[in-house]
């Protein structure tokens, strides 16, 4: 039998173990992330002794294969406009759908009606990226092709196709946005006499605007790191990125090319490089979010 | 005053419409198109045929995904929801808690595709695991973590606060209260956010690609070895023209299927729950 | 006590940091030995033969892998003196380029090229270098059926269609002034197929393509364009040809330079724009990955190269 005291202390000790296997496993999430940047890091940073900074940032020029021309040449200044570019025209499109959506679900829509319509938009977040390129391709691409543009392949079809992506995440945080300040402001107003939908534009709306910029914005986050679907339906040329042209994402450049390129070679490296410019871009992106919330909210 | 309220009026009605629009056209496309193709044999037989994929059908597939989402998920549920009790239940410091809210969102936002190509660089060829379904299981499981622990930080912080206070004040340890209250109240979040993880990493391409996923395997027998999946084979389909059509419709049929049984089951189940909780 | 633990917290983490970043080279390097004394013991008794590389011929190994294993199922039933294994082959896309490297980092047992390895690949693969050449593949310059440039001439010559990829000429009237006045959509190879290297050495030389050309990802996918769009021009693969033209002619080749792409020219070299499709290997080849190369040797092996439109490289002996 032991006494009180020593149960007590087995307590303890149960505790702390748990205590600390859950402390390591929260570390090793840590650490992950760790790993991965530093493993990107190590392989991009060979490149620079080949590629200068600048030559790698800002020109367009990119041909990895030597024998051809002036030898292999690394610029990522198209792909990078044509990742921004496609991303905001995405998040354009996705953010007039969407928040016309959101206004449905936070205003018109009754509770009942709720707990049936977020199930159903969740259903975009997971169909998985290669069907959406897979549709892409069969079904927006020839639209575009019967339409008159040359390949049908453009970036204009892969924005529409991101933004379609993006919508279950924009709709679901604009709507929760929306709903708490309908839920703030629209009695008051109604007990003032006010007609719903005036108070829905002309409070609820722009009472939410900073929750709606923030959702849109780290939305293009997603928007940004997404291969295939973009892959499959932007034409995937080396050209700066126009409406109707093709053009080529990062993301896409890393997957279509990481074949060719030899272990070691400058190639290989810059791959690399072209992904550690997309992480840090992202996390860019993320950290001037969280800044704003903390000054703006 | 009455145009600007009938505009947006309007534009909630368009956009509603737009979004449902969309969802059922994608389903109905895929089912109408792929339904052609879906029969006992195409679900249970390895692909076969002069020009592969063009007859027999994707059983290896369809394990193969199972081995690499089963993998993906065990590698990224268990870190994702120590890391959100710890934060949640054991972390006192405001700091902390936001500098690892920081991590997950980074996580967060390293592109599918610069996963895979960390993990090849690390576990394919440094590590000398070489393409296996490992590899593309810790890829995915990174991947798959920031989704799982949000929901489960989610989960427990809405549970009650005097659920938890009464539990202590009866004097359960930490550990006792974690193991027999917390994640037992949790079930329907965790499972849903399990199951819908479970779901990303079975569609995700991009990290399987140079890691573990291959154009043909048999069955996969063991976790170091490479296996085939589905939506590497749809795309190698798509790749190889009009002749594969027919095939990557069944296959993106069976994809579809998936995902729309687990987002129902996991839908109901939470439903369910959730009666149970309201006082 | 905050302040404690955050500092316990981060001497933690950056202990452990310095012990797996010390310790990753030493570690990895002796894993490196012990675990390639375990691969090359493992090799001679282990199943399973990975293979990994070019678009254009996986699609043929696969199918040859997947027969195959329907086939005989085990080991022993191919060969009594072999082990009761199950058979595994893996076939893994990627291009060109990937076959070699997989094959030089040791993931894969047989690298799948489609074009001529370089020496230095050759020297970096190892002294057991062998290659076996399964099909010849030829490049046709081919246009859609329905472009009428195919009634009124029937080859181009080599500096033409050097000014067309590289986007010197871009409409059609520029090559014929009797032809429309559209623009010609270029359509080609992404950089790892052996395609693009092949066709850059017959017929761009020191000429760039077009940054406007259209990428596809496999030989099939840039026959499927070509066939789509009636204002196309590109490389298609010899396979890739007469598999577009299975059911209705689609595509229409030009000759080169006056040579026509068929087998005989082809087989004999007169057609230039050509490559090789072939495995290769740095290491032994074990008896187990012997008994495979046979069957892809063997008349079966013979029927699908020809199935996929390819021209098999060797004779059913």
């Amino acid at each position: 039998m032991h006494s009180a005291r020593e149960i007590l202390n087995m307590k303890k000790t149960g505790n702390r173990i748990f205590r600390f296997i859950l402390g390591s496993f929260t570390l090793l999430t840590s650490l992950a992330l760790a790993f991965v940047i530093i493993f990107i890091v190590k392989e991009a940073l060979p490149t620079f002794q080949n590629v200068s900074l600048k030559e790698f940032l800002l020109t367009g020029d990119w041909m990895p294969i030597s024998g051809i021309g002036n030898g292999p040449r690394f610029g990522i200044l198209n792909f990078l406009a044509a990742t921004i570019f496609v991303s905001f025209l995405a998040i354009l499109i996705a953010g007039v759908v969407g928040i016309g959506a959101a206004l449905f679900l936070s205003c018109v829509a009754t509770d009942r009606m709720r707990g049936v319509l977020y199930p159903f938009i969740d259903l975009l977040a997971g169909i998985p990226s290669v069907v959406y390129g897979f549709v892409g391709l069969t079904v927006l691409v020839k639209l575009f092709l019967k339409a008159g543009v040359r390949t049908g392949s453009c970036v204009l079809a892969a924005a529409i196709l991101l933004a379609v992506m993006l919508l279950p995440y924009l709709v679901s945080a604009v709507s929760e946005t929306l709903l708490k300040n309908k839920d703030a402001y629209l009695k008051a107003a109604d007990a003032l006499g006010v007609d719903s939908w005036y108070t829905i534009c002309g409070i609820v709306l722009p009472a939410s605007f900073k929750n709606i910029l923030a959702a849109m914005i780290l939305a293009i986050g997603r928007a940004m790191g997404e291969t295939m679907a973009v892959m499959m339906v932007i034409g995937n040329a080396n050209l700066f990125p126009t409406l109707l042209g093709k053009s080529e994402t990062i993301a896409a450049v890393i997957a279509l090319e990481m074949g060719t390129a030899v272990n070691g070679s400058t190639h290989f490296h810059a791959l690399y490089a072209a992904g550690l410019v997309l992480i840090i871009v992202l996390m860019g992106i993320n950290f001037g979010i969280n800044a704003l919330r903390k000054r703006f909210i | 005053m009455h145009f600007r309220s009938f505009i947006i009026r309007l534009w909630a009605y368009v956009g509603m419409g737009l979004v449902a629009g969309v969802i059922v056209f994608l389903f109905g496309y895929i089912f109408y198109k792929g339904g052609a193709c879906i029969s006992w044999e195409f679900l249970t037989q390895a692909p076969a045929g002069a020009m592969l994929g063009q007859e027999g059908g994707i059983f290896p597939a369809i394990t193969g995904s199972l081995a690499f989402t089963l993998t993906a998920v065990v590698i990224g549920a268990v870190p994702a929801i120590a890391t959100a009790l710890w934060i949640v239940f054991f972390c006192h410091s405001k700091r902390l808690e936001e500098i690892l809210h920081i991590v997950i969102q980074c996580i967060a936002g390293v592109p599918s595709i610069v996963l895979g190509l960390f993990a090849y660089s690390l576990f394919v060829r440094d590590l000398q695991f070489g393409r296996c379904i490992l590899s593309s299981g810790i890829a995915l499981g990174i991947m798959v973590l920031p989704f799982i622990e949000v929901r489960a930080e989610k989960a427990f912080r809405e549970l009650p606060q005097q659920m938890i206070h009464a539990v202590y004040a009866l004097g359960c340890t930490k550990t006792h209260a974690m193991l027999t209250v917390v994640l037992p109240a949790c079930r329907a979040e965790l499972f849903s956010g399990i199951i819908l993880g479970g779901c990303y990493a079975m569609g995700a391409t991009a990290p399987m690609i140079f890691t573990g996923a291959v154009a043909y395997a048999s069955n996969p027998t063991s976790i170091l070895k490479p296996a085939m999946a589905l939506p590497l084979h749809l795309y190698l389909l798509v790749a190889q023209g009009t002749a594969s059509l027919g095939i990557a419709y069944g296959t993106a049929f069976v994809m579809m299927a998936v995902i729309l049984i687990s987002n129902m089951l996991v839908t109901i189940y939470a439903r369910r729950r959730q009666r149970a909780w309201k006082q | 006590m905050r302040k404690k633990s955050l500092a316990l917290f981060l001497t933690a983490a950056m202990a452990i940091c310095l012990f797996v970043g010390c310790g990753q080279d030493k570690s990895t390097s002796s894993k490196d030995d012990s675990k390639k004394t375990e691969e090359a013991a493992q090799a001679k008794s282990d199943s399973a033969i990975m293979f990994c590389g070019s678009t254009s011929l996986y699609p043929i190994m696969s199918s040859l892998a997947s027969s195959f294993t329907e086939q005989y199922e085990t080991w022993n039933n191919v060969d009594a003196s072999l082990p009761e294994k199950n058979i595994s082959i893996y076939v893994a896309p990627g291009g060109s380029g990937v076959g070699i490297s997989a094959v030089e980092e040791g993931t894969a047992d047989f690298g799948m090229v489609a074009r001529t390895v370089k020496d230095e690949e050759k020297q970096a693969l190892g002294d057991g270098y062998q290659e076996f050449v399964v099909a010849k593949d030829a490049l046709t310059v081919s246009v859609n059926a329905k472009n009428p440039i195919a009634d009124k001439m029937d080859s181009l010559d080599t500096e033409t269609i050097r000014k067309i990829f590289a986007g010197e000429i871009t409409k059609w009237s520029e090559v014929d002034s009797s032809l429309s006045d559209e623009t010609i959509n270029v359509y080609i190879r992404d950089l790892s197929g052996g395609a693009y290297e092949v066709f850059q050495k017959a017929i761009m030389g020191d000429s760039v393509i077009t940054a406007s050309a259209t990428q596809s990802a496999s030989m099939t996918e840039l026959a499927t364009n070509v066939a789509g769009d009636e204002n196309g021009i590109g490389y298609v693969g010899f396979g890739a040809y007469n598999m577009a033209n299975q059911n209705e002619k689609t595509l229409v080749a030009m000759k080169v330079d006056g040579v026509e792409a068929t087998e005989e020219t082809i087989l004999s070299g007169d057609y230039t724009v050509q490559r090789p499709v072939l495995f290769c290997t740095g290491k032994e080849i074990t008896d187990i990955q012997q008994k495979f190369i046979d069957y892809i040797f063997s008349e079966t092996g013979y029927k699908v190269v020809e199935e996929n439109g390819y021209i098999p490289a060797f004779t059913v002996k």
